[in-house]
């Protein structure tokens, strides 16, 4: 029978894709993260700690944190993982910079995240909280994105939230 | 991957570092505080005191201000675009307030050899690029992949003023390292500057420096604006 024919046809394709998929990790469409991050987080729950920000970097760890728990890493308040500043550091070139301070081995037990007030300037909370989005994407080992949907994305361009393949390459990591 | 991190490569030191980081940065008592004063455990004013490392053992991730898809608008776009020599590097302004906080600059002094494009209204025979950097431990840190500069380098580079005579990278994609008969760009690997460049000879690249150069005074090829608040 001809429809048995194409059902059973487009079943073992299905299910070659699915073998691919399985042995190969995600598709190719979930491998365009430009750049790796700065160290993958030594534990499944990450604690968040701001040091005298600003209302707008307040926000922004606020929002970095809201999104981060959108993965399979869980947050909360304290002092042992990520650090977060913001000051006028002048005209660097960044708008926010993350950096890994206590490393163990690939694994890092501690970021610094700092905000560059100078850079972002009056730029609006919508701006600040996708900088918060971006900064602690690195604590998850993300990279640089093209996709305009992404956070991730790198230079004068603010979307707010992490895309699926973000979330899929965070979760990847743990 | 974009980084070689010279952290990877040194991971003995690493564990090293890492002990020493936790001992010297010993965290304070948890709190459920959103916002805590900022650490005050190595101020700024002993940061003169601070052994600086040598070599970065870190790779920092920026957000950047600019971002460039090809050589020629990367050119047209820059304040100065030169050939230039390394001359010495040496510990510069501190930035931040103390602790985790705090940040040091690399100035590092170079010796114009050869100007493509220049914007600044003055014929400077030496730049101060700020290069990262040193935390208030003295711990070294690349930012993406800029490596540290060494005295005797040979680098094209790209560049934005900051203020008389100080320039920063426009991006981290603006210095192409001269290496024997190679260019080796900061860019990140799979990016399309350090493609363009990373196939070309140094004679090719210098000609493309110099039509993208007379393009920009020519009107061909426009500037992208650095991004306002």
């Amino acid at each position: 029978m001809t429809i048995m024919r194409i059902s059973s046809a487009r079943i073992a394709a299905i299910a070659g894709c699915t073998a691919v998929i399985a042995v190969f990790g995600a598709p190719v469409s979930y491998a365009d993260h430009q750049f790796k991050g700065t160290g993958l987080p030594d534990s499944s729950t990450q604690e968040f700690q701001g040091h005298s920000l600003t209302a707008k970097g307040t926000a922004a760890m606020k929002h970095g944190k809201q999104q981060l728990e959108r993965s399979k890493i869980k947050t909360k308040w304290g002092s042992g993982d990520i650090h977060f500043f913001d000051g006028k550091y002048g005209k660097t070139g960044w708008f926010g910079q993350t950096r890994c301070e206590v490393r163990s081995g690939p694994k890092c037990g501690s970021f610094s995240i700092h905000f560059n007030q100078s850079e972002m300037g009056s730029r609006s909370t919508s701006a600040w909280e996708s900088l918060g989005c971006h900064e602690v994407g690195h604590t998850g080992d993300l990279g640089h994105r093209k996709s305009s949907k992404s956070c991730m994305i790198d230079g004068n361009s603010f979307p707010r939230n992490y895309d699926a393949h973000d979330l899929w390459a965070i979760n990847k990591t743990l | 991957m974009k980084f070689k991190s010279s952290g990877q490569r040194l991971s003995p030191l690493l564990v090293i570092a890492a002990i020493s980081s936790l001992a010297a940065c010993s965290s304070p008592a948890k709190t459920s505080s959103a916002d805590a004063p900022a650490r005050a455990d190595q101020g700024s004013k002993n940061v003169a005191a601070v052994k600086l490392d040598a070599k970065p053992r870190e790779v920092a991730a920026v957000k950047e201000v600019e971002a460039y898809d090809d050589v020629p608008t990367m050119t047209a776009s820059s304040d100065l675009v030169i050939r230039g020599r390394v001359t010495q590097i040496t510990p510069g302004r501190h930035i931040g307030s103390s602790g985790m906080d705090g940040q040091r600059v690399r100035d590092v002094a170079i010796k114009i050899e050869q100007v493509f494009l220049n914007k600044t209204g003055t014929t400077p025979a030496t730049v101060t690029l700020d290069e990262w950097g040193w935390d208030d431990r003295g711990h070294g840190f690349q930012i993406e992949g800029v490596t540290w500069s060494n005295a005797g380098d040979e680098n094209y580079y790209f560049l934005r003023r900051i203020d008389e005579g100080r320039f920063r990278l426009v991006s981290t994609q603006g210095r192409v390292s001269v290496k024997g008969s190679r260019l080796s760009p900061t860019a990140a690997e799979d990016s399309p500057v350090h493609e363009a460049v990373e196939r070309q000879s140094e004679t090719a690249f210098r000609a493309s420096l110099r039509k993208a150069s007379a393009d920009y005074r020519a009107g061909r090829l426009r500037a992208v604006p650095v991004p306002s608040q």
